[in-house]
Parts: structure tokens; C-alpha cells; sequence
């Protein structure tokens, strides 16, 4: 069903290339009766004596005549019926891209991404093939099998027909259930292999890992047990598909034998000729194709149909953030923040509950807690990653809600906690806000952001690659790439999600000092690490999701509170300097 | 690009077992034998017993059990060599998969730190499943399809010398087709996958980095980004389907109805002549149906041969690789001390030496700070300490005994490290942990506590027995770093290499890890890079490097009190921190 409603919307707009398609394989299945039946026909003649030399050659030229026009069309319907399969290829991929930009981090956490990734490869492939081999065999098969059988049956012998064709159905039946199992078995191959390729990924990835405890030749063992695994599931496949060559050339035996048999008595009998017999024979090869259609288009279909399911949930994945708003401009990039409280989805505990924050055009702010007390979370909210349920969160003078999301989005100059860098150059990555930033545009950024030196230390500068196939960059290391890619941007408001926490201390104050050129800029700090935000025009101490304390620096440090110990407790650190 | 030493690499795992070889190959014979015996029966019936119509039973029947014993032999026969020959094929794949993993496993580190993990397993698994499909394709089909060639050339040869002639004109014709046809889609089919790896690429980093995208406003540009490819991609496909449609099937039925003609000619002018039997052409036609199809089977094919070529090559060039020298000293450690003699160490390839006359010594016991700037060759001489690494110049001894010449399980037993980005294996929490070593629950729960873990296991479901990993719970980089630390406690270390392994974690967290690790001080020796002060506070020595030199050694607290050491002005740069 969800494959019908897939092809069918699409079957309609490319409705010409079908129909032509099919008319081309029609042609080329009555030129391709008229073969055997014009051999046929010579054959006759020449026995008879009905043809002199001249007479044979003119015959055979037809013959190569009607070759060549098959050859004509048989280019034509392929390249009608496969392009337009293609054609819905590009459709569902780009559709498929489309759906995931509009889905949340909620979703991606809990997809895996190699589900995600082979939906979008074989189950896309999969409904393609139905719209191209998928129509070809249902189609083509059915052509093939009813001209066959009207040319065997009306033109040459009908008793011979019904002798000759017995064995046919066998065939069928073999075919579908062979192509059923190869299937199953090839799906537990597949399974074996990513479970090799997991695996082996893994040893060598972590192989200083396994070196340093001295796992080698355990890792080893394993592999040969995954790589054994594979070869076994392997070779039920090779058994299974071989299965296919006793079935076709046990059944193609006994028809040729029932040809024969029967041919003979109907020769004997004079109802058909020796040319005949011979056309028969040829016919009876032609037999195979629809045999074999019929298991196959059963398979695809199938396969096509669970594709499609798969898919059409994916097309209607709920989206919990809707472009609703009308807003294109945010007349200031004051925020007043008031949540009530904030549950993630599926979680029981709120994440944050009755914080109010008011922020200034160009003020700093500075969120403190501990790891799990709800920093990050303020920023999603802001960012609309999640919906807020109880509570307000406004942007100049409106609702987040109200505006459009891109105008929304090109407030924000984001840095995640963990930052994403994409299979790019260095210099692509921090230019994703704003492609069409000048080489030294960029260079300065990466200055600010404190990775000049280690730019100086790539091969290949800004055009080296970075990511996955790339110079692997340690975690301090992309966390200042992404804050490049932050102050590239013009975004009025920096929102740091603890940038500042995998980089040294000499890096930490070059940065501080950077953030602090950045004046003109409201900028939002989460820290678990209070010197990066003791300047801040406004701290808030977070603990289990609750502001515990709100203030500057110095008045929080009097509270003698939460903010307090912390300090003291990080101080105690920079203490043992006797400075 | 074939060459004998690819040739031998490619065979050699095929040989391995010459008796079933040999048993396949007589199979494949006996098989092909049978099968092209059939159409000859069926031409002496007709010219023998039919045409004249002799229908005696004896002979008939006994021609009716020939036909069916041969047939029904041909058939097993085909069956049997599949199997056989797949089996030898996926036995060479194998055994040449189990040869790459274990020389992969024992390169030098230099090798796998120089090489994107991806392309290493891709030599593992891809490289070698290309030679998997060059075999089972090879010997299932292409030997198989050749030999039916071969043996219905030669029965047309003893039947009519003339006839096979022409109907072996139909080699030639192929060979060319088959040439044209390489030629053009082996470039075609190169860009198609090309294509589609681009394809899997930005998937895999829409769903990796989607949030990035979105919150910098460029799901749009991704978006028409990712259409463009897709667009590109179908050209590319459409282009290998004008190929085929142009060289493959359609172009082998031609050529092979124009044989058919040539041959009705060939007949009609003996038949003329008369003389010529109608068996014969019965005989020819049957074949000649199933020449065309192994034509096309090979030429199909041969994309095979090219891909098998270019992974050979990739794999010799990696087999060709030196492995990892390991000593073999086995004499356990008696005393975990390190004496460091004008050690210098070049990174293999590069200009520079990383490390440059380091001389140092290192009691049993002693608790050694290594600070400096990034760059300054700190975790390399961590990994030389961890035997990671082959020394370049000078000595590096621990226990008296150059480190290169002890075994590996020598070196493990006493020593544990833990790395800034600490890998965990998609096991269990509990298999992490232990590591392939054993260790009782109380040891377990100590290590856990040591290691600040115990908060994190509680909040698991399932504790020790969560599973992690890509499938799994994913750990921040501060637990991953408890973990690895919890891993090395456990191993109850004589030596304890830490790189940087605090730096994510919470101050909180970090000041209770330091009075743990302050508490092995004099039992364990202790080497640890630091980017914060508070953890070598308690170091007995810190040495500071600079440039890959040893530029300042002593106690802490005397090497802040010297403010023109290099190590007081580490910490004391000026910055907010410290205004």
C-alpha cells in the first residue's frame, strides 16, 4: 500500500515515458516473435526447394533488419524506463534531505545514524528498483509470456504447445521460492559484513588501546570468528543462488524433451513442419525471461513495499518545532527569559524550573553549575531545538515562537558543547555562516579564536581537510574552530555552550580577552569553569535546574552561597600560586 | 597494472588446496560434457529417426535414457562445481582477510596515526570483498560460461566445420563489444560510485551535524547542495545505462541474429546443394540460443576484473608495509624505573626532530609533572615512555633494559596509561573496565570509587552491564575520561602514563581524582602531562619542555618561587585570570 501511494503520484507525472516505454517493449516483443517464425519459415523453404540462393539472402536480410530495429527500440526502452526510475531516485533523495532539516536533536538522539543513513540509501534504492525493474519485469514478463504463448498456440501447434509447456509453471515456483531464500540469506551476509566492518573499525581505531593491553592476538581471534561468520553466510547465498542453474536447465530439459516427443507424433501426423519444430524450440528458450520475471517483480515488489513503509514514517516523523511564525525582523536582540519549568521529552524530572533572566543588547552573561544542572539546556530553548512548554521566552519585544525560524536562526552565533565539524576544509568549516568570507576574513577569526598556531602547524593551512578522511583535530582543538565559526559570523548574539573547557589556561585568557573585544555582541557563557565568566554582567548559578543564585561577580561572592564555594573550591587551585 | 607479484597475491590463496581444485575442475568438465551433449541427440534423432521415420523402440528408448541420464548428470554436475568452487573462493578470501587484519594489527603506530582510520578498514573489508566477488564472479561464472563456450565451439567443429566457423565468428565480434563496452562503462561506473560515496557522505553529516546547520541558517544552501549532487549522480546513471544499452545485451543479440542468418545462408547453400541434414541446423540453433548468454554474463563481469586489480594493488602496497619490531625479552620488571639518555625522536617523515636530547631519570615511585606549550613534544614522549614508539637516537631504558627489546606483554602487565580522548570499546561498562584481565568485585568497586565513577554507574539502568558505544549509552568526554582512569586503576600499575586525562572533567570531580592519584604517590611511578596547575601540585618533579627539550626541572613549589623560570611564567601570563 505505502508503495502504491509512493509509485502512483509519480507514475502519473511521468506518465509519457512510461506509456512510450511500453509501447517499445511491445514492439520489441512481437519483432522478437517474428524472429524465430521468419527462421522458421526459411528453414521450410529450403527444404521444400521453394527458395534459390538469391530468395535466402533477401530472407536473411530481413532477418538482420528486424534485429537491428529491436536493437533501436531495446536502447529506447531503457533509457525511457530507467531514467524515469532515476528520476524518482533524485525526488525521494531530496525529499529525504528536506524532512531532516526540519527535525530536532531530539530526533537524531534517538535514531541511530546508520538506520537513518540506509534509509536513505537502500530503502530509497529499493522503491526505485520498483519503479524501474519493478515495472519492467511485471510488465515486460507478461508481454513476453502472452505473445509466447499466442505464437506457439495459434501460429505453430496448439497440442504441441500444451505438451511442451508443463514443465513451465515448475519453473516459476522454483524460481520464486530460490529468489525468496537468496534474499533471506543475503540480508544475513549483509548483517555479517557491517558486523565485520564494525568491528574491525573499532580495533583499529582504538588499536594503542588494545596494544597497551596487550590484546592484539585476542582482537585477532575475534576478527577470524567474524570473518568465518561472514564466509559461512556467504556461502549459503552461493549455494542458494546456485540453485537457479539446476532449476532452469532441469525444466528447459524436460520442455525440450516434451518438444520433441510431441513434435515428432504432430510431424508424423504432418500437422506442423521440421521448421516449425525448430521455431518451437526457439520459442520454448524465450520462456525462460517470463518464468524468472514473475519470481523476481514478487521480490521486488516486496521488497519495495517494506521500503516504502519504512520511508513514508520517516516522510511523517513528527516535527515538533513548525515554521509557523510570520516575524522577518527582530527590532533588538533584548532577551527576556521566562521559564516556568522545561521537561525534555520522555524525561520524568524537569530540566529547568522558574528562572527569569533578563538580557540587555550586549550584555554577558554567565551560566555556572555543575555538570547535569541544566546550562545547556537554557541555550536550547533559546536556539528552539525544543519546544517550551510552561513559560516565555521573548526576543525583542515578541515571542520566539512568532518569528520565521531562519530569521530566528541568524540571530544566534552558536558553539555546542561538542562541536560538529563537517568532512571539509578547515577554512569550508568556518565559513558555514557566512560562505562567502575572504581567506583573510577567516584567517583573522581563527586568530581570535586562538588556533593560529596550530593553523601554522596544518600541511595545507586553511585548505586542509579536516573530519571524517581528514586531519583528526583534538577535542580543544574543534572547540576553537567552532568558535571561529562563531565570531566569523555577524549573529548579534554568541551563545557558548563550555567552549572554554577543553583548552588550556594560557588559551582560556586569550580567549576571555577575545569575547571581551566582542562588546557590541550579547553573549550567553555556559562555563563549569567560573574564570571564564567572572566578568559577566550578570551570572546565574544553576543547581538541579534551578537558579540558586543570580548576580555580578563580586555581590555573589559576598552571598557567601553556592557561587562562593565554588570559587573558593577553583580558587584553591589557582592558590597553590603563590603569586 | 597486472603484474606477477598482484598475480601471485590474487592466486595464491586459491591454490592452497590443489586436490579439490582439481575435483572441481573435472566436475566442470564432466558437467559441460553432458550439457552439450544434449542438442547432438536431439540432431541425430531427427536425422537418424525421424526424417527417415525409423521408429523402433529399441533405439529409441535408448536414445531417450542417454538424453535424460545426460541432462540430469549436467545439471548436478553444474550444481556440484558451484558449490565447490565457491567454497574455494570463499576459503581464499578468507584466509587472504585473516593475512591483511594481522599485518594491519602489527604496523608501527607512526603508520596508523599518519592514516584516516576509515581507509585502513577499508583495506581490511572492502578491498578484500572486491577479491571475494573476483573469485566467487571468476569461478562461478566466468570459468564456468567459458568452458560451455569452449565445449559447444568444439561439438559444432565435430558436427560441421563450416557451420562452427561462421558461428565462431561470433567471438571476435563479441570480444570487441566486450572491449568497447570495458572501455567505456569502467570510467562510467567509477564516477557512479564516486557519486554515491559523496552522497553517503552528506548524509552522514546531515544527521551528525543538522543542528550546526540549522542554527547557522544553511539547511538551505545544504540543501540545493545535496540536490545538485543527486542530480549529478543521475546523469552518471543514465550515462552507464546508454552504455550498456548501447554495448551489452541488445548489441550480443544482434551480433547474435546476425549470425543465425549467416548461418541459415551457410545451410541454405549446402541444402542447395543438397546433402545438408536439418538436424544440424536444429543442433546449431539450440546452441547457438546459448552462446549469447555466457557472452553477456562475462562482459558483465569484467568491471570485476578492473576493481580486483585496483584493490590488489592498494592491498600489496599495504602488505609491503615493515611491521611493528617487538622485542622479545620476557624477564619480568623488577624495578619501574626509567633512565632517558640523550633521547631524541623524529616523527617518520618529518624534518624536525619532536623530541631533541632528552636526558632523564625516573626512580621507582617517582610522581613526574610534564607541562609546557602545545607542541612541545609532551605526549610524544609519553608514547615513547609507553614503548609506542621506537626511539630515534640515544637510550630509553626501563628496568635497566632498552624498552625495545622487551616484549609487549612485559611492559603491559606493569604499565597503564590514560590518553586525553580515551577510546571505549562498544562493550559492556564492565568489559571496559576490565579489559581482558581479571579482577574480582571488590577490586572493581574500588577502582570505581578511585575514579570518581561511582555517581555515573549509579544513574544507570543496568550499572556495570550497560552496554556503550555507537549502540549503546554515549559517554561525555569527562566520563569517558573516568572511565579510562578507573580502567588504569584497576590494573593496580607499577608505572601510570596520564595525558591530559582530567581536562573535561568538572573541577569538583577533579580535585577528588587528584587527592586519589596524590594518595599512589611513592608506590607508583607517575609521569603526567598537566595543562592545570592543580594536578602535578603534588608532583616530586616537574620538568618543563619547550621545543622538544627539557628547559626546567625541580620541585613545584621552588620553580614558582624563580619568576625568570620558564615555569612561573607559564602560569603567570597576563590575563583576566589574573588581573
Amino acid at each position: 500500500m505505502a508503495l502504491r501511494r509512493l509509485l502512483l503520484d509519480f507514475l502519473a507525472t511521468h506518465r509519457r515515458a512510461y506509456l512510450l516505454a511500453i509501447m517499445a517493449l511491445l514492439a520489441v516483443g512481437l519483432l522478437n516473435m517474428a524472429l524465430p517464425w521468419w527462421a522458421g519459415r526459411i528453414i521450410d523453404a529450403l527444404n521444400e526447394g521453394r527458395i534459390d540462393m538469391s530468395g535466402l539472402w533477401r530472407s536473411a536480410a530481413v532477418l538482420v533488419a528486424v534485429a537491428l530495429a529491436m536493437y533501436g527500440l531495446r536502447y529506447l526502452w531503457r533509457i525511457l524506463l530507467f531514467g524515469a526510475s532515476y528520476q524518482l531516485g533524485v525526488a525521494l533523495r531530496d525529499r529525504f534531505y528536506e524532512k531532516l532539516t526540519r527535525l530536532d536533536p531530539g530526533f537524531f538522539q534517538q535514531r541511530r545514524s546508520g538506520d537513518l543513513l540506509a534509509r536513505s540509501t537502500q530503502d530509497i534504492d529499493a522503491v526505485e528498483v520498483a519503479a524501474g525493474e519493478g515495472v519492467l519485469s511485471s510488465v515486460d514478463g507478461a508481454l513476453t509470456l502472452l505473445l509466447v504463448l499466442a505464437m506457439m498456440i495459434i501460429v505453430i501447434d496448439a497440442p504441441l504447445a500444451l505438451i511442451a509447456l508443463i514443465p513451465f509453471p515448475f519453473m516459476a515456483w522454483g524460481f520464486y521460492r530460490v529468489a525468496s531464500r537468496v534474499q533471506g540469506y543475503f540480508g544475513q551476509s549483509l548483517a555479517r559484513f557491517s558486523d565485520l566492518n564494525d568491528r574491525t573499525q573499532e580495533a583499529i581505531a582504538g588499536l594503542r588501546l588494545l596494544r597497551q593491553h596487550s590484546l592484539i592476538e585476542a582482537e585477532i581471534a575475534d576478527f577470524d570468528r567474524r570473518a568465518e561468520a561472514h564466509a559461512r553466510a556467504n556461502y549459503q547465498v552461493q549455494r542458494m543462488e546456485a540453485r537457479y542453474d539446476p532449476v532452469v536447465f532441469l525444466a528447459l530439459g524436460s520442455a525440450t524433451l516434451a518438444t520433441i516427443a510431441a513434435g515428432s507424433w504432430r510431424y508424423l501426423s504432418g500437422a506442423i513442419t521440421l521448421g516449425e519444430l525448430t521455431s518451437f524450440t526457439l520459442y520454448l528458450v524465450q520462456l525462460i525471461w517470463p518464468m524468472f520475471a514473475l519470481g523476481w517483480c514478487l521480490n521486488i515488489l516486496q521488497r519495495g513495499e517494506a521500503a516504502a513503509r519504512r520511508l513514508t514514517e520517516f516522510f511523517h516523523e513528527r516535527e515538533t518545532i513548525d515554521d509557523a511564525g510570520e516575524r522577518s525582523k527582530v527590532p533588538s536582540p533584548a532577551l527576556h527569559i521566562a521559564i516556568d519549568a522545561f521537561t525534555y521529552p520522555l524525561a520524568t524530572t524537569p530540566a529547568l524550573t522558574d528562572l527569569q533572566l533578563e538580557i540587555k543588547p550586549g550584555q554577558t552573561v554567565g551560566i555556572v553549575g555543575a555538570t547535569g544542572s541544566g546550562k545547556s539546556t537554557l541555550i536550547r530553548l533559546l536556539l528552539r531545538q525544543y519546544p517550551l512548554t510552561h513559560g516565555t521566552l521573548i526576543l525583542g519585544d515578541h515571542p520566539l515562537g512568532d518569528y520565521q525560524l531562519g530569521t530566528l536562526r541568524s540571530m544566534y552565533a552558536y558553539v555546542p558543547q561538542d562541536p560538529y565539524l563537517f568532512a571539509a576544509t578547515l577554512g569550508e568549516n568556518v565559513a558555514l555562516g557566512v560562505p562567502d568570507a575572504s581567506d583573510s576574513e577567516i584567517r583573522a577569526a581563527l586568530e581570535a579564536a586562538a588556533f593560529g598556531p596550530d593553523l601554522a602547524r596544518l600541511p595545507d593551512g586553511l585548505d586542509t581537510r579536516i573530519g571524517e578522511r581528514g586531519v583528526t583535530l583534538s577535542g580543544g582543538q574543534r572547540q576553537r574552530v567552532a568558535l571561529a565559526r562563531a565570531l566569523l559570523s555577524p549573529a548579534p548574539i554568541l551563545l557558548l555552550d563550555d567552549t572554554l573547557s577543553a583548552v588550556d589556561q594560557t588559551t582560556e585568557q586569550q580567549l576571555l580577552t577575545t569575547l571581551e573585544a566582542e562588546r557590541e555582541r550579547t553573549c550567553l557563557i555556559v562555563s563549569h569553569r567560573l574564570s571564564a565568566v567572572r566578568h559577566a554582567d550578570q551570572i546565574v548559578v544553576l543547581d538541579q535546574g534551578r537558579a540558586v543564585e543570580q548576580g555580578r561577580h563580586d555581590t555573589l561572592l559576598t552571598r557567601n552561597g553556592h557561587y562562593a564555594r565554588l570559587w573558593q573550591e577553583q580558587q584553591i587551585r589557582i592558590a597553590e600560586t603563590p603569586s | 597494472m597486472i603484474n606477477r607479484r598482484l598475480l601471485a597475491l590474487m592466486l595464491r590463496p586459491l591454490l592452497q588446496d590443489r586436490r579439490r581444485l582439481v575435483l572441481a575442475l573435472i566436475l566442470l568438465l564432466t558437467a559441460t560434457a553432458m550439457d552439450v551433449l544434449g542438442p547432438w541427440l536431439t540432431k541425430h534423432y531427427i536425422d537418424s529417426y525421424l526424417v527417415p521415420r525409423d521408429l523402433r523402440p529399441e533405439p529409441l528408448i535408448i536414445l531417450l535414457m542417454l538424453y535424460v541420464g545426460s541432462q540430469g548428470l549436467a545439471a548436478l554436475g553444474r550444481y556440484l562445481q558451484t558449490l565447490y568452487f565457491a567454497r574455494i573462493a570463499l576459503d581464499a578470501v578468507h584466509a587472504l582477510r585473516r593475512r591483511v587484519f594481522r599485518h594491519v594489527m602489527h604496523l608501527p603506530q607512526h603508520v596508523h596515526d599518519a592514516t584516516p582510520t576509515g581507509e585502513m578498514v577499508a583495506r581490511v573489508t572492502n578491498d578484500t570483498d572486491d577479491l571475494r566477488e573476483l573469485y566467487v564472479e571468476f569461478l562461478a561464472t566466468v570459468l564456468q560460461n567459458l568452458m560451455l563456450l569452449i565445449g559447444i565451439l568444439v561439438a559444432m567443429a565435430l558436427m560441421d566445420l563450416k557451420l562452427m566457423l561462421i558461428a565462431a565468428t561470433l567471438i571476435p565480434v563479441a570480444a570487441v563489444v566486450i572491449w568497447a563496452y570495458q572501455r567505456a562503462s569502467g570510467p562510467a561506473a567509477m564516477e557512479v560510485r564516486r557519486l554515491r560515496a559523496g552522497q553517503n557522505a552528506r548524509i552522514n553529516e546531515a544527521i551528525g551535524g543538522m543542528s550546526v546547520l540549522q542554527a547557522f541558517n544553511q539547511t538551505e544552501r545544504f540543501r540545493t547542495r545535496y540536490h545538485d549532487l543527486n542530480v549529478a549522480q543521475y546523469h552518471a546513471r543514465l550515462h552507464t545505462i546508454r552504455i550498456s544499452a548501447l554495448l551489452l545485451r541488445s548489441a550480443l543479440d544482434l551480433v547474435g541474429v546476425i549470425i543465425l542468418a549467416a548461418l541459415l545462408i551457410g545451410y541454405g547453400a549446402d541444402s542447395l546443394a543438397g546433402g545438408a541434414e536439418i538436424g544440424v541446423l536444429y543442433a546449431f540453433v539450440t546452441w547457438l540460443g546459448r552462446v549469447s548468454e555466457p557472452l553477456i554474463e562475462i562482459t558483465q563481469r569484467f568491471n570485476i576484473f578492473q576493481q580486483a586489480g585496483v584493490a590488489g594493488t592498494r592491498l600489496l602496497s599495504l602488505l609491503d608495509r615493515p611491521q611493528a619490531a617487538a622485542g622479545d625479552d620476557t624477564r619480568a620488571i623488577r624495578s619501574a624505573d626509567y633512565r632517558l639518555e640523550a633521547l631524541t625522536f623524529r616523527h617518520h617523515g618529518a624534518e624536525a626532530n619532536t623530541l631533541d636530547d632528552v636526558t632523564l631519570e625516573i626512580p621507582e615511585g617517582r610522581f613526574i609533572g610534564l607541562v609546557g606549550h602545545t607542541g612541545s613534544g609532551k605526549s610524544t614522549l609519553l608514547d615513547l615512555l609507553g614503548g609506542l614508539q621506537p626511539v630515534t637516537i640515544g637510550y630509553l631504558l626501563l628496568d635497566g633494559r632498552r624498552i625495545d627489546t622487551l616484549a609487549p606483554s612485559v611492559i603491559n602487565t606493569v604499565m597503564a596509561s590514560v590518553p586525553q580522548e580515551p577510546f571505549i570499546r562498544s562493550t559492556t561498562l564492565r568489559d571496559n573496565l576490565l579489559m581482558g584481565i581479571e579482577a574480582d568485585d571488590a577490586a572493581i568497586a574500588r577502582a570505581i570509587d578511585e575514579a570518581q565513577l561511582r555517581e555515573l554507574i549509579d544513574r544507570l539502568p543496568d550499572g556495570l552491564e550497560t552496554p556503550l558505544g555507537e549502540r549503546g549509552l554515549t559517554l561525555s568526554t569527562g566520563e569517558r575520561q573516568l572511565l579510562a582512569l578507573a580502567r588504569a586503576l584497576l590494573r593496580q600499575p607499577r608505572i601510570l602514563l596520564l595525558d591530559e586525562a582530567t581536562a573535561s572533567v568538572d573541577s569538583l570531580t577533579e580535585s577528588r581524582l587528584n587527592r586519589a592519584l596524590a594518595a599512589l604517590k611513592g608506590r607508583v611511578t607517575m609521569v603526567v602531562v598537566a595543562h592545570r596547575l592543580s594536578t602535578i601540585a603534588e608532583a616530586d618533579e616537574v620538568v618543563v619542555m619547550q621545543a622538544g627539550r627539557v628547559i626546567e626541572r625541580g620541585a613545584p613549589d621552588r620553580l614558582l618561587d624563580n619568576s625568570d623560570g620558564a615555569y612561573y611564567r607559564l602560569w603567570h601570563q597576563p590575563g583576566p585570570l589574573h588581573d
